[in-house]
């Protein structure tokens, strides 16, 4: 700290002074007195001066600074301008997948006690599937005995064709969720108006922000009265509203009822946990497990949690509570493609800034002889790149702006359009980009010596090797996008294009009549009920544009489980899917029967004992002559009952094609509710919904017509692989894009550092020919070389993907050829652009070159 | 006046330089300093008023011996140069003509 001249003096002084100090006082004191008049030395004379102190300011130096990067941009203006653009659209795609990343990570994150949040399961027997029940009820367990339980919620979810919102004599149909009181002690949704309590009231109801505005538009829905229709009625006063669903939310509703305002709620409600620090799921697990096995019922059930973090990832069970699953292959995915991105992006921007910086290598020759010192060199490289985040972040958040809703819709995602929360995450992408390439670009500097760069020696420079095994790794990667790309479409296109063994095309289903009212035992309603359903039946079977009608589950709709055996064997119930149909249904669908009869009008009625399997199922269960074998179930409370199998149908594709066709029985068991089906003439659909509309405003006249068409929901149910496909094509683009530029580059520094050598070939008698292949060589080499590394690794990895599949398209040599040949197109046309200029140049302007 | 701007405590402490000859090294001066002004002075006090004095050109100064006392480091011994007993000289005489030009009559008091 003193000046070095003074330094020895000074010390000795204080030695001196101490040792005097010594004499006088103890040596605590003496050391004190040291120590002050250490202190006391602090003074401007001695001290030694700030160092640089003797420039004023950068100001002068940081002003050249930019006018010397400006004109290097203008001057370069190729290389420079694609370096923006690769910094640009790089963050951008990185970002738009990094929003999706978040949004999945912080799913159910924003409650505040989404850790201390448990589910209530039960298995009725070791092999069923878990399944979220009303345990509370079902098994008579009383959760205020545990001490760790704070508070439980019993929600019961209606789907939005189960419930019906009405004002002023108009329905709306929207997701319900029927709650205790404690609903907003569990979670943190929202409440723009209105307050915590509101659901202790019996007869307040809350609606979302959206819903409010569709039911109400513009209108102040607060205090105004609707009533409720389900198996329910009732009056309620819109007493809160929530703010819109977040994005990051799995669970969803469109309206809050209080549970306790009826006293029975027919759908199966979930029985939600709220627990203390003392809660240990293992050991309460253990505690509850054999609880329900007090009821004869369940001898062998099981009771057990699930907490709430776990549901959105692992999906224990599908019900309507949650409105969205994630999964965690197409996280991983994602996550790994967006590193991908970021690398390319990385490698792009650092190669064309380091190639730049070669061709500035005299100039900073120039300016060490005038006597800038390597610290000024790389004070301007910082200010450069400085300049490159500016620019690029500014137009990174203007782009993402735009494109961020584009992606969202064209993706089909459920994200929030909240841009600007994203804008920290762009800075710290560019940021990061921008200082690795300014680290690297400092690091070349400092290895040119100052001789070499003014003889010109160092412009003779070649591509760096590292560089050109990065330009290498980034093709390897991007062939690998692309083939991958090709062969999702490809299984895509297989699967929507699979025969599954059924008529699939002009089927439409509907449904007329909604679930019976709880008192509907009262017979009036009920015949009245009655009267109309057959007046349905008949007339839509009347219309000539109908070709068949039937009632029962649409194929691809999720098959219900029951627990079948072999009456008289050994085995235990399995579960098996199972679907309800009527005798009609075999005509619309076109099923082929393999043995037996299906069911028939005349011969069986509604709820009888007998069953139509699959040639699968009888293969599951053995066996040889259906009219030897019957079924028992206990799922439908008599098990007594014994099944006759009546026969068996042709196997059909009632999965997702990711799945062998599994057992199926089909049983005659339909309700007036049950969904309709209707196979109309083709090209008739039109005529046929308008006369399906008018019908049942007919019946319902406050109601809402909805319908689907079976080939939208077969395309709807591939469209997580369609999301993944699109996904995947944007995304192998830009890789193509961005290692594309990263190979013009290093054409365009190659033809410049070897204009001279063209020139004199072209004397010697070369043709343009000639010379484009020689500079083009090069460069196909290291996509040859990418291409080899990458088709083993793309193959393995399609391999694996295709293996989720029980159907699946071939990996045909074909499309390895293709993607190479685009690939070499594209880099062709980069590198062209700079190398066929040089092969027409006239050799003797080339000669005189520099 | 204006060229020799010298501070009291400079002035002082030029003097005591004059004052201990070959003795005259920082420790040294503060020792003598203290006896004839009888108040404590720090290290630093000293050494910068020494510091300053020489950037001014009225100190010398050379490494001295080493002694067991300072730890092994040198003495730096100040002398003053020829314009430094100038600058006293000029101070001295104005001095003296101010006590002069004081009335007989004040100084009574």
């Amino acid at each position: 700290m003193v000046k070095p001249r003074y330094l020895e003096e000074i010390e000795g002084d204080m030695e001196e002074v101490f040792t005097d100090y010594l004499e006088v006082h103890s040596p605590t004191r003496a050391k004190r007195r040291y120590i002050i008049e250490t202190l006391k030395l602090l003074r401007p004379s001695l001290l030694r001066g700030m160092s640089g102190s003797y420039q004023l300011n950068y100001f002068g130096m940081f002003k050249l600074m930019v006018k010397s990067a400006t004109r290097n941009y203008l001057k370069h203006r190729m290389v420079a301008t694609m370096s923006l653009l690769t910094l640009i659209f790089g963050a951008v795609c990185f970002q738009l997948i990094n929003a999706w990343l978040q949004n999945e990570q912080s799913m159910d994150q924003f409650h505040s006690k989404s850790d201390r949040i448990h589910i209530a399961v039960a298995k009725l027997n070791p092999k069923a599937e878990l399944s979220p029940l009303h345990v509370q009820r079902i098994f008579n367990l009383d959760y205020s005995k545990f001490p760790q339980i704070e508070k439980s919620l019993i929600v019961h979810t209606y789907g939005e064709d189960e419930i019906k919102l009405i004002k002023d004599e108009v329905a709306f149909g929207g997701k319900a969720l029927i709650a205790d009181s404690t609903f907003f002690d569990f979670f943190d949704f929202e409440l723009i108006r209105g307050d915590q309590l509101v659901l202790n009231d019996p007869s307040s109801i809350v609606l979302t922000k959206e819903f409010a505005e569709r039911v109400f538009g513009n209108e102040d829905p607060m205090g105004k009265l609707v009533s409720i229709r389900c198996d329910q009625t009732g009056t309620y006063k819109v007493a809160g509203i929530t703010a819109n669903i977040p994005s990051n939310s799995s669970i969803s509703f469109d309206f809050l009822v209080p549970r306790q305002s009826k006293s029975f709620w027919r759908r199966m409600p979930q029985d939600l946990l709220l627990v203390n620090e003392n809660f240990d799921r293992e050991a309460f697990n253990q505690q509850i497990e054999s609880v329900g096995r007090q009821n004869a019922r369940f001898p062998e059930s099981q009771i057990s949690t699930v907490p709430l973090n776990t549901v959105y990832n692992d999906r224990p069970f599908n019900i309507s509570l949650f409105a969205k699953y994630g999964d965690s292959t197409s996280f991983q995915t994602m996550q790994f493609v967006a590193v991908i991105i970021f690398l390319i992006t990385l490698i792009s921007f650092v190669n064309l800034q380091s190639t730049l910086q070669l061709t500035l290598v005299k100039k900073l020759g120039v300016k060490q002889v005038m006597g800038a010192s390597k610290f000024d060199l790389g004070f301007e490289i910082v200010v450069s790149r400085l300049l490159y985040f500016l620019i690029a972040s500014g137009m990174a958040y203007l782009l993402y702006q735009f494109t961020f809703p584009w992606y969202v819709n064209t993706m089909g995602l459920s994200l929030d359009l909240y841009p600007i929360r994203y804008l920290f995450n762009l800075l710290t992408i560019i940021g990061v980009v921008v200082m690795i390439s300014m680290i690297t670009s400092l690091i070349q500097t400092s290895k040119i010596k100052t001789m070499q760069a003014i003889s010109g020696e160092a412009n003779m420079l070649k591509i760096p090797r590292a560089q050109r095994v990065m330009t290498t790794i980034q093709y390897t990667v991007t062939i690998l996008l692309l083939v991958a790309t090709s062969v999702v479409f490809l299984q895509l296109r297989f699967m929507l294009n699979k025969d599954t063994g059924l008529n699939q095309a002009n089927i439409i289903k509907t449904d007329f009549f909604e679930m019976s009212p709880n008192g509907a035992q009262d017979s009036l309603a009920q015949q009245n009920m009655e009267r109309q359903f057959q007046y349905v039946m008949s007339h839509i079977a009347e219309q000539p544009n109908v070709m068949a009608v039937s009632q029962g589950s649409m194929p691809i709709d999720f098959a219900y489980q029951n627990d079948w055996k072999v009456v008289g064997s050994q085995d235990d119930y399995n579960s098996i899917n199972s679907m309800s149909v009527d005798p009609h249904y075999r005509e619309l669908f076109g099923l082929q029967l393999v043995k037996g009869r299906f069911f028939a009008d005349s011969l069986d009625t509604n709820n009888s004992p007998k069953l139509v399997i699959n040639e699968a199922a009888m293969k599951y269960w053995g066996i040889d002559d259906i009219g030897q074998v019957n079924l028992t179930t206990n799922s439908r409370s008599n098990e007594t009952v014994s099944y006759n199998i009546i026969g068996v149908v042709k196997d059909y594709h009632y999965e997702h094609l990711s799945q062998k066709i599994r057992p199926l029985v089909l049983s005659y068991y339909t309700y007036m509710d049950s969904d309709i089906l209707i196979r109309v003439k083709p090209e008739k659909q039109a005529e046929v919904l308008a006369f399906l509309e008018g019908l049942f405003q007919e019946i319902n006249p406050r109601g809402f017509f909805t319908y689907t068409a079976m080939e939208e929901q077969i395309a709807q149910q591939y469209s997580k692989e369609q999301q993944t496909g699109k996904i995947y094509l944007a995304l192998s683009l830009v890789a193509l894009l961005l290692s594309s530029v990263g190979l013009f580059t290093f054409a365009f520094h190659e033809t410049k550092r070897r204009t001279k050598e063209i020139g004199i070939r072209k004397v010697n008698g070369a043709n343009a020919g000639n010379v484009f292949w020689l500079l083009s060589r090069s460069f196909l080499n290291s996509i040859i070389i990418a291409f080899v590394l990458a088709c083993p690794v793309a193959w393995y990895l399609m391999k694996q993907w295709l293996d989720n599949f029980a159907y699946r398209v071939g990996i045909s040599w074909w499309v390895f050829g293709l993607v190479g040949l685009v690939v070499t197109m594209v880099a062709l046309i980069a590198v062209s652009w700079q190398t066929l200029r040089v092969a027409y140049l006239n050799p003797v302007d080339s000669l005189r070159y520099e | 006046m204006k060229k020799t701007k010298l501070g009291e405590f400079e002035e002082l402490v030029l003097l005591t330089v004059l004052v201990l000859r070959e003795e005259a090294y920082g420790v040294e001066i503060k020792r003598e300093l203290e006896h004839r002004l009888k108040e404590t002075l720090s290290v630093g006090s000293v050494q910068s008023a020494l510091k300053r004095l020489e950037e001014k050109g009225y100190l010398d100064s050379e490494f001295g011996e080493t002694t067991l006392k300072r730890g092994g480091k040198r003495k730096r011994i100040y002398t003053v140069t020829a314009s430094g007993t100038k600058v006293l000289n000029e101070m001295k005489d104005i001095r003296t003509q101010l006590w002069n030009a004081i009335p007989q009559a004040s100084l009574s008091f």
